[in-house]
């Protein structure tokens, strides 16, 4: 493939490139990931805070976004968009701005809220104005929103450094076919708002 | 009174699900729910841009609306911007408050999901949590899941987590002062409200199928919707 075509889709995939904060995470757990696999979410911890040094803040306050009624519809959107925003408004009385998300569901539905608010700000002003009456409590907007996916992609060359058992077979010595599972909300939903080609292209050239 | 158009258009769901669909079927095509049940969210959208009232209600009363597993794959390819997806989540939601599910037997099932996964928030903090996944109710999950649930606190132990207990965590338990507030929230927001339409009409419904009814979980009610299944909802080949 010559430059110009490399360059020509660098180009037309430039609106997928996404920014992904570097430090200082507030953390949002997942009802499934924790309650299934449990020490997924305690590796991913483990790894950001002691292998890497990060500053993730894991709230005890911080609970589920509703994401699972919400898309049985056993309660209605305003109910989840007040939720979440009293998630933004813990986040912003710790001191963060930068969310870091367990869950592929809740990434959907953060972002689903926040898009909600950009094309409705009459809702927004609604829910600022329930998460009130409800809790006495009000908000920022997080600066930077990221799966915990997209935190790991972002490290992979300080986490691949730092590892001490490669992913390759030990016979030919040769990477191991790895296949994961991207989440429908992850990557339909909003799908410019995920990790696109453009990463990818970044990361297969490293 | 509002027609059930004006009040499906309150919805900020249905105003972005629906603006200008052409009827291309391209939500059909990639649609996974439409590959296996009799459903077909072009057909869908045609129903609705009629702005019938009375196909609106049956259409609230029906199976159909209940087959949408929201994966939104609609949102990815409508050349026109729709999400079908959207659209359901408006209707279930204004079948809910009418009362209309329970004239379908997957509407009724609104009434499983509120008494496990809608409390669970509300009890636990989480839509699941592993003291309610009880395993002669979810048999899908297996021996395994079995052990894990009768060997919980070990399990959760080994696995790091801080299970049932105050503080930062995995698993950990929610204080009651955030539970209070999630409560308020509900109550505020309309949430409590759905979840009172669904305990009324399943009430209602239960003493029409002559079926006992209570606040316990499980009840007679709840085994019949969480278990029957009349096999008539696959797509017609």
């Amino acid at each position: 493939m010559s430059n110009t075509q490399n360059n020509g889709i660098k180009n037309s995939w430039l609106k997928y490139e996404k920014e992904i904060a570097d430090d200082h995470y507030y953390y949002a757990r997942s009802c499934i990931r924790q309650n299934f696999f449990p020490a997924s979410e305690k590796t991913f911890l483990k790894i950001l805070q002691q292998e890497l040094g990060k500053d993730v803040f894991d709230d005890p306050r911080h609970t589920t976004c509703t994401g699972i009624a919400y898309h049985s519809d056993v309660i209605p959107q305003e109910t989840t968009a007040t939720v979440i925003a009293r998630h933004f408004a813990l986040m912003t009385d710790s001191g963060y701005e930068n969310l870091a998300l367990s869950c592929v569901t809740s990434f959907g539905l953060y972002t689903e809220i926040l898009e909600t608010w950009k094309h409705f700000p009459e809702e927004e002003q609604k829910i600022r104005e329930m998460l009130w009456k409800a809790t006495r409590r009000e908000f920022v907007k997080p600066k930077n929103m990221a799966h915990t996916s997209d935190i790991v992609f972002h490290n992979h060359q300080k986490i691949a450094a730092l590892s001490q058992r490669k992913l390759v077979n030990v016979h030919t010595g040769k990477p191991l076919n790895v296949v994961e599972h991207i989440g429908c909300h992850y990557s339909k939903l909003f799908p410019e708002k995920g990790v696109g080609v453009l990463n990818f292209l970044v990361f297969w050239q490293t | 009174m509002q027609s059930l158009y004006a009040q499906l258009y309150n919805d900020v769901r249905f105003v972005e699900g629906l603006t200008a669909c052409m009827n291309c079927g391209v939500c059909t095509a990639i649609c996974p729910a439409a590959e296996f049940y009799n459903y077909d969210p072009r057909k869908l959208l045609n129903q609705l841009q009629q702005k019938d009232d009375v196909a609106i209600e049956e259409l609230l009363k029906s199976e159909t609306i209940w087959y949408c597993g929201q994966c939104m794959s609609c949102k990815t390819r409508c050349p026109r911007g729709n999400t079908p997806g959207f659209v359901i989540q408006a209707l279930r939601k204004l079948s809910v408050n009418k009362g209309y599910f329970v004239e379908s037997e997957k509407g009724r099932q609104q009434f499983a999901i509120k008494r496990t996964v809608g409390e669970n928030i509300l009890k636990f903090g989480y839509c699941v949590h592993p003291e309610a996944v009880v395993p002669n109710m979810h048999p899908e999950q297996g021996p395994v899941w079995q052990w894990v649930y009768e060997n919980a606190t070990e399990v959760m132990e080994r696995m790091g987590a801080n299970y049932k207990k105050a503080g930062p965590g995995t698993m950990r338990k929610i204080a009651v002062e955030d539970l209070d507030e999630l409560q308020r929230i509900f109550d505020v927001t309309g949430g409590t409200e759905m979840f009172d339409s669904i305990e009324k009409y399943s009430q209602q419904q239960a003493a029409k199928m002559n079926l006992e009814f209570n606040d316990q979980t499980p009840n007679e009610y709840f085994f019949n919707v969480y278990t029957e299944n009349s096999n008539n909802h696959n797509k017609i080949v």
